[in-house]
């Protein structure tokens, strides 16, 4: 009977010593990873939205904060898509929808907001990532080596609206299958009223001026983007592809806060190679 | 597991005499249709005409030996269900060897330590909820009086593989005392006395750039149990060091849970009355998760459970990171022969429910409640906030007036934030009053109808309803019913609808077959305080369970 309550107590202490007490700072700030090489890997963070999502702008702070974290390494984009993003009467009728984060949405199924994708990676089979593990999910592949340049180069013409957009892409490592390329615009500062439960953040139930950061306004080359060449077989390491696209920026945007963000991703699992972002007006 | 497979095949082969083999199955069907009365269109069923969730599970038992296999497959998930249901295959596999001292068990399995505060692994069909545990349980008696249960394992995710990192692991131990068995001169006595305690541990590894995360989670619980003639108390306590996770909104508060309740019961009469207080009580395998998913603890609710529609229409969801409750509930029997009691007595069931917030102070001037980073707020034990979450005070008359007729009487009088309880934050709390009558004349032996009627009196939400059911029975094989929804005082005229079903049953040995036409009006259903939102629909039901 001792020896029997020595054992147990033995364990008990085992699942008792498990216990991290974590003393302050809880948090890391100040710190930066913006700096920005020739060549670095970027890492594209997919915000899935709505402006009567409750729990949307604690995601769009928590992206923000890895913004500020990671500077120009990490790229944000926001899609407002699904069951809350739809214009619902005054203060909610922005409609943020686009005909690519709709059909994005759809291909990766998300029904729950806020949710989102990290480079489409899909680790044990999962796309979509909680927003509580975004943070870990970037800093997980954001070191990863570099497998393709990007670049991007732009020319926005004030008077007819026509923004000229052309990409360069070198692989530096083989990859299986033919990737593809995409190209979006988004848009940056967009005031409008959003949902809001939570009081650290601004007002609840709304905020009327709640600033909606890096909007997805409009696919360039198709909703899935295009091959990345024409011909059969994997890509040419060291060869550069040029691809040149030209749109007219709609009138309702505001060419001072446009984007044009490309990606270059694994047709076969959507995983993205590489990411780039461009403000059209530096 | 192939070698206990292989084990199987043989020994059906080679039936042994103790050897027993017994499972159930079920499968739900949904086949939906458009209905632009109540806003089904073609783009909200998206192609998806049908929704199918079936599931099998076998168990087979021979001497201390028992191994199980459970399959689902959810093709595609029925509307409401979390679309990450969407596969099939084995949910859970296990095997079990069991002595009177010692049960282990490796595969997966489902246990609750005490109430299961922090720790609960189940089962809930109807919610597509499974937190089962993939890992190793032993439970070991070492003498009468005496339990003590140790697990280890990942929690079950829908069909995402457990992968190093990719979520926690859980490790617990518990151990209970039946003083009466242990202490020989206790055992002849009146009072009965159980003591509880368990420890549980979480680990998930901390890669967060932004937050210093605990790897390391632990929680603690202690239970008491004592019974003395009619009377009986239940209470327990649990702790849960620093937790930082996406549904607190990372702060670094400890959590605790309590639930007590005492009872006294004798025939014909009975009374209980619980309290509950809950902060910072969310304790999952994944901090990062907001599914309904992955929970390790569970708050049990302290409310009653309606079963009709209107009375169920809104029910309570319990609140981990924060609540204060209580419950009472008084069943009086009228006797028989009495004047009020009638030939055959009248029951009469009085349950009052409230649970409000609780209430946060900030932990300093600078700093905002609940500010992530930081250790929240502070809240005492006994601080509970003005904001009500839910209130619920009811009574059900119960009576038969002959061997051919029944009545059930009731009238729910409910206060519902559904802001809080159903996240439609800027809405209006439900403030409802609610009547219904349930009416049974047995016809013949066999034969019987059952009429309810109901009424709901709301001015939020979508206003007022009115239902009615009617119920044919022919004992013990077959069911019929017709009933119809209305919700007339819906502020939105275009959406005062009906919602009208037909359905029917049928029973036959241990299967049983229904069968439902029309329309499913949006709602919520809840188990155990957990909760998921049904959206409406409209088409044929159809479910098939069979037990063997």
């Amino acid at each position: 009977m001792k020896r029997f309550f020595l054992t147990l107590s033995i364990l008990i202490s085992i699942v008792l010593l498990s216990c991290d007490k974590i003393e302050e700072p809880y948090k890391n700030t100040g710190q930066s990873g913006g700096e920005t090489e020739v060549t670095t890997r970027k890492v594209l963070l997919e915000d899935y939205t709505g402006h009567t999502c409750v729990n949307c702008p604690a995601a769009a702070k928590l992206a923000g904060e890895l913004k500020d974290l990671y500077g120009d390494r990490l790229i944000i984009i926001a899609v407002h898509a699904g069951h809350f993003a739809l214009p619902s009467g005054p203060p909610f009728d922005l409609d943020l929808r686009s005909d690519v984060g709709n059909e994005w949405n759809s291909i990766f199924g998300i029904q729950g907001y806020p949710s989102g994708m990290i480079n489409r990676t899909s680790p044990g089979g999962q796309y979509i990532q909680s927003v509580g593990n975004w943070a870990t999910r970037v800093s997980d592949i954001i070191d990863d080596p570099t497998m393709a340049d990007l670049k991007i180069s732009t020319s926005y013409h004030q008077e007819s609206r026509r923004l000229d957009i052309s990409l360069e892409t070198t692989f530096k490592v083989p990859v299986t299958g033919k990737p593809k390329i995409q190209l979006v615009i988004t848009e940056d500062n967009i005031l409008g009223a959003q949902h809001n439960n939570n009081s650290t953040i601004g007002e609840t139930p709304i905020i009327y001026d709640f600033v909606h950061k890096h909007v997805l306004r409009a696919a360039v080359n198709g909703n899935l983007g295009e091959d990345l060449y024409p011909e059969q077989g994997n890509v040419n390491v060291g060869t550069t592809y040029e691809h040149d696209y030209s749109i007219t920026l709609d009138p309702d945007w505001v060419a001072d806060n446009i984007s044009a963000v490309a990606f270059i991703y694994n047709a076969s699992d959507y995983e993205i190679y590489q990411v780039e972002e461009k403000h059209i007006m530096d | 597991m192939p070698s206990i497979l292989f084990y199987v095949v043989l020994t059906a082969q080679n039936p042994i005499d103790n050897a027993r083999i017994n499972g159930s199955f079920q499968i739900d069907a949904q086949f939906y249709q458009p209905d632009e009365g109540i806003g089904i269109t073609d783009s909200v069923i998206a192609g998806r005409k049908v929704g199918i969730n079936g599931y099998g599970n076998i168990i087979y038992s021979q001497g201390n030996f028992s191994g199980g296999i459970r399959y689902e497959a959810y093709l595609g998930p029925i509307a409401g269900f979390d679309a990450q249901h969407e596969g099939n295959g084995i949910a859970n596999l296990w095997a079990s060897y069991q002595t009177s001292m010692i049960e282990i068990t490796a595969g997966n399995f489902y246990e609750q330590f005490g109430n299961g505060l922090i720790l609960r692994a189940y089962e809930e069909w109807a919610l597509g909820y499974d937190n089962s545990l993939n890992g190793m349980r032993i439970v070991f008696r070492p003498i009468s009086g005496l339990t003590i249960k140790g697990v280890y394992g990942t929690q079950r995710f829908y069909w995402q593989k457990f992968e190093r990192n990719n979520r926690g692991i859980v490790r617990g131990l518990d151990a209970e005392f039946d003083l009466n068995e242990l202490i020989s001169p206790l055992q002849s006595s009146g009072t009965r006395v159980q003591l509880g305690a368990s420890a549980v541990s979480k680990y998930q590894r901390d890669a967060d750039p932004i937050f210093n995360l605990p790897e390391n989670v632990g929680a603690f619980a202690g239970r008491l149990n004592i019974t003395k003639g009619k009377f009986s108390l239940m209470t327990e306590y649990s702790h849960k060091i620093n937790d930082p996770s996406i549904l607190n909104n990372f702060i670094y508060k400890d959590g605790h849970a309590v639930l007590s309740s005492l009872s006294y019961s004798e025939r014909g009469f009975g009374v209980i009355l619980q309290l509950k207080r809950v902060d910072n009580m969310y304790y999952k395998s994944d901090r990062g998760t907001t599914s309904n998913a992955l929970d390790i603890s569970f708050i049990p609710p302290i409310n009653r459970t309606h079963s009709y529609s209107l009375t169920g229409k809104y029910p309570y969801a319990t609140q981990p990171n924060g609540e204060m409750g209580m419950q009472f509930q008084l069943n009086y029997r009228l006797p028989r022969g009495s004047k009020l009691g009638g030939q055959y007595g009248t029951n009469i069931a009085i349950n009052f429910s409230q649970v409000n917030d609780i209430k946060r102070n900030p932990i300093n001037d600078t700093t905002e409640i609940n500010q992530d980073g930081t250790l929240g707020y502070k809240s005492g034990f006994f601080d509970m906030s003005d904001h009500i979450f839910f209130r619920d005070f009811n009574v059900e008359i119960d009576k038969r007036f002959s061997t051919k007729w029944k009545a059930v009487i009731q009238y729910m009088n409910l206060y519902y934030d559904i802001a809080t309880i159903e996240g439609k934050t800027g809405y209006e709390p439900v403030k409802a009053n609610i009547a219904l009558a349930d009416i049974t004349w047995r016809m013949t032996s066999r034969k019987s109808i059952r009429l309810e009627l109901q009424s709901l009196f709301t001015s939020q939400d979508k206003g007022d309803w009115a239902a009615a059911m009617l119920e044919y029975t022919i004992a013990p094989r077959w069911f019929f019913t017709i009933s119809d929804q209305y919700n007339y005082g819906n502020p939105d005229k275009d959406s005062q609808n009906h919602y009208y079903t037909a359905s029917l049953g049928y029973t036959r040995e241990a299967t049983r077959l229904a069968l439902t036409f029309g329309r499913q009006a949006e709602g919520v259903v809840c188990v155990g305080g957990v909760c998921r939102v049904v959206p409406a629909s409209s088409g044929i039901m159809f479910t098939l369970t069979t037990n063997f």
